[in-house]
């Protein structure tokens, strides 16, 4: 009895062995012929390019950034980027995350400390953002090879100033090269309105928070709009750009320098009546709270809304694309942000940084081809290099028009069916976060619809204005003080937005609006806006 | 023949028009997603409401999804998963379900809650990467789908009731004849517990089949990652940057793949439907 | 004197009692040594997969900075799970989530343990196996996609609110309203997981010995009889193990739901641990490693609690129970 036990064991264990090591075997095997794969690859690539440097072997490179596609295996197929290697003299190697797990991915690389020489991350992310980042030794401060290695970022930052500013820390530190959008393309969401309705009620654009009322009121009573107004609980008391109308935000602010909060500021008493009365009279969409910017465009598109917020791709964009099929009638037309008065100018608008925190790409500490790296990323800040990003390969993806770079049709109208965002997304990196600067020119060849132009150029008429106005997120607080500050706004916000939600729907009278006031300072506000203000006054007094 | 009484008959009446009533109503999900993944992705987008029958009849989305170069090799990489995860895992589950099935011996009770504290404590994400990938060099490799998983405490519960219900006299008599433990799981246990075997394979099936977080996170060769993975990369690919016709296609995209998820789950499941049969137990003993 | 005599005697007998009883207890283990090396493989693959990251939890108790590594960062001690209890909104939180696990374990549970019946009473095969097909498929749909129906199903003209607005409920967005947010909750759960929770049940039925309904026929016992008096008891070694393990999970509210589903209005019904956790925890720019572990860990516990009593209840009430 016993023998056959341990016979019949030794079998079992036999035979586990076995399907454990097909298991690893396969996966190893797997894994050698990818590697082969990718080398021959990548000398095929490396015979056919011309060089016009003096022919030495190109500096090998390893980068790890966000990527999905579904032609291509990795970012380095992208043709300009090929160009850009070859000019750098270099080979990257890219290994890319999953688009589902790139935070936890990111978080693991910290826990377990392995790196690849280039880094494309949204940095503010890690913990003490940037500058703790340099302190822990992940990523080196590479301001001291600027000069020598990277004269064209150099001299940018150099004509550009408060751009510079974002960049560049208190101890004069840089983090790495990050993805800079121009000012002049910094606001793409606003609100817009239905013309059709306008022309069929013969009313003008909206400008003055009573202008809305009577264009809401209309669009109820005349147009059977059950939701005039469509939003999602975000628009309407998170970041709602109304308040720019009383001169506050629904968020930190400033004030000539002093950092405010909109929601305990004597004015916010004022919008929120004027939210809470629209709410109640039906003119804004009593579904907002559960509602999504898909379910705003649906709206709009059944005849239920007539005015919304969002993007001019993908709101204006998305709703006249549908509305080619689902409702033909339909024409949007964007308005400025409005204000109580006319002649006066809403300075709280969507204004995004110029310097974006995604797609910045650090030099890692584990990096140690420093100048090769440094000289291959500084493309990105050349002429040359900045054309190349927006626009492509010249020849293949666009062609100079008198002087100026034009979209050929591999882009504007692909032979294989891609959508104009879809072609950008494949042959160049202008619409998605990477380094390098971002030029406003593409743009105006992205937003093919007369209204996105429109809406495009509206909307960023006060951009340069809403700087003195808006908080700006470059200013970051220390480590410590990031505790302490979310700890405080954790249930902080919890209790704003659910009071502000009561007052909108009448749940809460507005009488009760002082008795809010009182306890929202209760919750240790005043120290939130102590951290703030130390931050911004960091941030701007260099 | 027993007659069914009227009592018996209005019964099986009720029960049937309930059936179909549970029918329609838990069908209609799948339906949906069946309905829209076969809509033009801009009437979608205007769509509210009930969806019974599909917008326009658009096939692109499919298109969309099996176009992509990796859903080949993201279905073999599932496949091979389920294959022989839903294999080790079974076997070696039931091995501890047995030995925890069995009549006491020393430290029973303490093994068996060795093996439950595990349910409700655990690492985290951090600590279990840290060990697989840098201390196994298990990273990027399937293996890593199914070593580090082998195990589901709550399944080995669940077999291990299933064992135990299988009577006492069946392994006495095996006793009698001379088997050791090994024979008695294999030739006697495991055949007279189909039912509860049935429910833990397809447990397991399910959750291989279903699995893509860990994948994503450990494994970062494209031709390794398995379908749900694959099928997740469509969708961000599809809804990356903000074009108007980007965004109108997730959905339709969405439930594309969902349908491409699923199809081969349902065509699997009636092989295993004919365990939950009343009446598998009997004729094993007589007397 | 004679009392400590007497001490020393029971003493005495003790120690030999304890060596009887190790003595008894290494022949046990020499009788069942097949078992104790077949259960080697399961203990080390516990031991090194689910007990080997368990060091992780020491998280909880450090400011833990992952570039300094687990044993690079400071020590706190309790200061997360303080920092946790303090919380203004923790009451809220911890009535919401044992609230939605125990209305859902007491809602679910008799509803799949009735629907399994019912199943199995189903005579035709074919029918049966329909049944089961379709009731199952909502489980394999997505939770996103499961939560948009609802969504939809729930504004104001849609079917279900229309289908109460017929009882006399006055028409509005469902999903607004804090009392009703649970029932959806619920609601939603039974609608996803009904079919696909009577796996287990059936299994349980069908080894059922078919001689006991034969034999109860005979005496004339009638369907429901049979379900009281052959049908249910039999189940019920399952159903104590399915609701010993359910209390285990008591704390476990996923946050995936909630944020799809509720919103700023519903969130004093709504909102519970695991949701609270990662609405705040993204809103902020600095992960909170130490403080979500700690959160965990504090689950964990309050889980672990539950089981063991009710396992102990269950022991003393029914002789067995998870261990």
């Amino acid at each position: 009895m016993k023998k056959t036990f341990l016979k019949r064991l030794l079998s079992l264990a036999v035979a586990s062995t076995m399907l454990a090591g097909c298991m690893t075997g396969c996966g190893q095997e797997a894994n050698n012929d990818v590697t082969t794969e990718s080398k021959v690859e990548s000398a095929a690539t490396e015979s056919t390019v011309e060089s016009t440097v003096v022919p030495e072997e190109p500096v090998e490179l390893t980068m790890w950034a966000k990527f999905s596609s579904t032609e291509l295996k990795d970012m380095g197929e992208m043709e300009f980027l090929q160009i850009m290697e070859e000019n750098a003299n270099v080979d990257i190697t890219y290994a890319h995350p999953s688009a589902d797990a790139i935070n936890e991915q990111f978080s693991l690389k910290v826990a377990g400390n392995n790196w690849e020489d280039m880094v494309m991350y949204d940095w503010s992310k890690y913990p003490g953002g940037t500058t703790q980042a340099i302190n822990d030794g992940i990523i080196i401060d590479i301001a001291p090879y600027m000069e020598e290695y990277a004269p064209n970022f150099a001299a940018y930052l150099e004509a550009n100033p408060d751009i510079a500013k974002q960049i560049i820390n208190e101890e004069g530190q840089i983090y790495g090269f990050p993805c800079i959008g121009e000012p002049s393309s910094a606001v793409t969401a606003g609100y817009s309105v239905r013309k059709d309705w306008l022309d069929k009620l013969n009313m003008n654009a909206p400008e003055t928070i009573s202008d809305w009322e009577a264009m809401l009121t209309a669009f109820k009573q005349q147009m059977g709009a059950t939701k005039p107004f469509t939003l999602t609980q975000t628009y309407l008391f998170k970041t709602n750009f109304f308040a720019g109308a009383w001169g506050i935000a629904t968020t930190y602010y400033l004030d000539n320098g002093v950092v405010k909060y909109g929601y305990a500021e004597p004015a916010a008493k004022d919008f929120v009546a004027t939210m809470a009365d629209w709410y109640q009279k039906g003119l804004i969409d009593n579904e907002c709270f559960g509602s999504s910017d898909k379910i705003g465009r649906a709206n709009v598109l059944s005849n239920d809304s007539g005015a919304i917020f969002g993007f001019v791709a993908s709101c204006i964009g998305t709703i006249m694309d549908s509305a080619k099929e689902a409702n033909p009638e339909l024409d949007m037309v964007a308005v400025q942000y409005p204000v109580l008065n006319e002649g006066e100018t809403n300075l709280y608008i969507r204004r995004t940084a110029e310097v974006r925190t995604e797609g910045t790409v650090c030099i890692t500490s584990k990096c140690k081809e420093i100048e090769a790296a440094m000289r291959y990323l500084d493309q990105f800040y050349s002429e040359e290099g900045i054309i190349a990003k927006n626009f492509g390969v010249e020849g293949l993806t666009y062609e100079m028009v008198n002087g100026e770079p034009v979209y050929t049709d591999l882009i504007l109208n692909n032979p294989d069916g891609l959508s104009i965002s879809d072609a950008l997304t494949r042959y160049t990196q202008a619409s998605s976060p990477s380094v390098g600067i971002i030029d406003g020119r593409y743009y105006e060849q992205y937003y093919v619809m007369e209204q996105q132009k429109d809406a495009f150029i509206l909307w960023n008429e006060n951009s340069a204005e809403a700087v003195s106005f808006l908080y700006p997120t470059a200013a970051v607080t220390t480590p410590e003080e990031a505790e302490e500050l979310t700890s405080i706004v954790t249930p902080l916000e919890t209790y704003v937005y659910e009071e502000v939600a009561k007052f909108i729907t009448g749940d809460r009278s507005m009488d009760d609006w002082d008795n809010f006031v009182t306890q929202m300072k209760s919750m240790n506000l005043s120290r939130a806006i102590e951290i703030k203000q130390a931050a911004y006054d960091r941030y701007v007094g260099k | 023949m027993i007659k069914k009484s009227w009592q018996d008959k209005l019964f099986d009446f009720c029960n049937t028009i309930f059936m179909i009533l549970i029918m329609f109503i838990t069908a209609y999900p799948l339906w949906h997603v069946l309905m829209g993944s076969f809509s033009s992705p801009r009437l979608l987008s205007a769509h509210t409401g009930l969806l019974l029958k599909p917008l326009g009849f658009y096939w692109d989305s499919y298109i969309s999804v099996f176009t992509n170069p990796n859903i080949l090799s993201g279905y073999l990489n599932t496949l091979f998963v389920v294959v022989v995860g839903t294999l080790s895992s079974t076997l070696i589950t039931a091995i501890g379900a047995y030995c925890m099935s069995r009549k006491a011996y020393p430290f029973k009770r303490t093994i068996m809650f060795f093996f439950i504290f595990t349910m409700y404590f655990s690492g985290g994400i951090i600590p279990t990467y840290l060990l697989t990938n840098n201390y196994l060099h298990m990273g990027n490799n399937r293996a890593v789908l199914i070593i580090p998983v082998l195990i589901t405490t709550y399944n080995m519960i669940i077999l291990r009731s299933g064992f135990e219900a299988v009577p006492d006299s069946l392994e006495e008599s095996a006793r009698i004849d001379g088997a050791n433990h090994i024979r008695i799981l294999f030739q006697i246990i495991i055949p007279c517990a189909k039912a509860p075997m049935a429910v833990i394979v397809l447990y397991y099936a399910v959750s291989y089949w279903n699995e893509w977080f860990r994948a994503s996170l450990y494994i970062t060769d494209k031709s390794k990652l398995p379908l749900q993975v694959i099928l997740r990369e469509i969708l961000n690919t599809v809804a990356s940057g903000d074009a108007a016709e980007a965004i109108a296609l997730t959905e339709s995209v969405r439930y594309a793949s969902i349908i491409v998820a699923t199809l081969p789950v349902l065509c699997v499941y009636p092989f295993v439907q004919k365990y939950f049969v009343k009446g598998t137990m009997i004729g094993a003993v007589k007397g | 004197m004679k009392l400590l005599e007497k001490k020393v005697s029971v003493e005495l007998g003790n120690r030999d009692f304890l060596k009887e009883k190790r003595k008894k207890t290494f022949r046990e283990m020499k009788r069942n040594y097949q078992i104790y090396i077949l259960l080697i493989p399961v203990i080390l693959y516990f031991l090194v997969f689910k007990y080997g990251p368990m060091y992780g939890a020491v998280i909880a108790f450090l400011d833990y900075k992952p570039a300094k590594g687990i044993l690079g960062s400071d020590w706190v001690g309790f200061k997360n799970f303080i920092t946790f209890f303090k919380d203004p909104y923790f009451f809220r939180i911890m009535r919401n989530t044992l609230i939605i696990s125990f209305a859902s374990i007491l809602v679910t549970m008799p509803c799949t343990i009735l629907f399994a019946v019912l199943i199995n009473e189903i005579a035709n095969t074919k029918f049966k196996r329909l049944v089961q097909t379709v009731t199952y498929l909502p489980h394999f749909i997505s939770l996103i996609v499961i939560c948009g129906m609802v969504t939809e199903f729930c504004s104001m003209d849609g079917i279900i609110t229309s289908f109460f607005v017929a009882f006399g409920m006055e028409r509005q967005n469902l999903l607004q309203n804090p009392d009703f947010y649970r029932a959806i909750h619920i609601g939603s759960q039974l609608w996803q997981g009904l079919g696909w929770g009577t796996i287990i049940y059936l299994s349980a039925l069908s080894s059922i010995d078919q001689e006991q309904y034969e034999a109860a026929s005979i005496d004339g016992a009638g369907r429901f009889a049979k379900m009281r008096y052959i049908t249910l008891p039999c189940l019920i070694p399952t159903i104590t193990i399915m609701l010993i393990m359910d209390l285990g999970r008591v704390m476990n509210v996923g946050y995936q739901k909630n944020i799809l589903l509720a919103n700023t209005l519903t969130l004093q019904t709504a909102e519970v641990i695991d949701s609270y956790i990662y609405r705040t925890g993204l809103a902020s720019s600095y992960p909170r490693f130490s403080y979500s572990t700690a959160v965990g860990l504090f689950k964990s516990l309050v889980n672990v609690t539950l089981v063991v009593s009710a396992n102990k209840f269950s022991r003393k009430v029914q002789g067995s129970g998870l261990w």
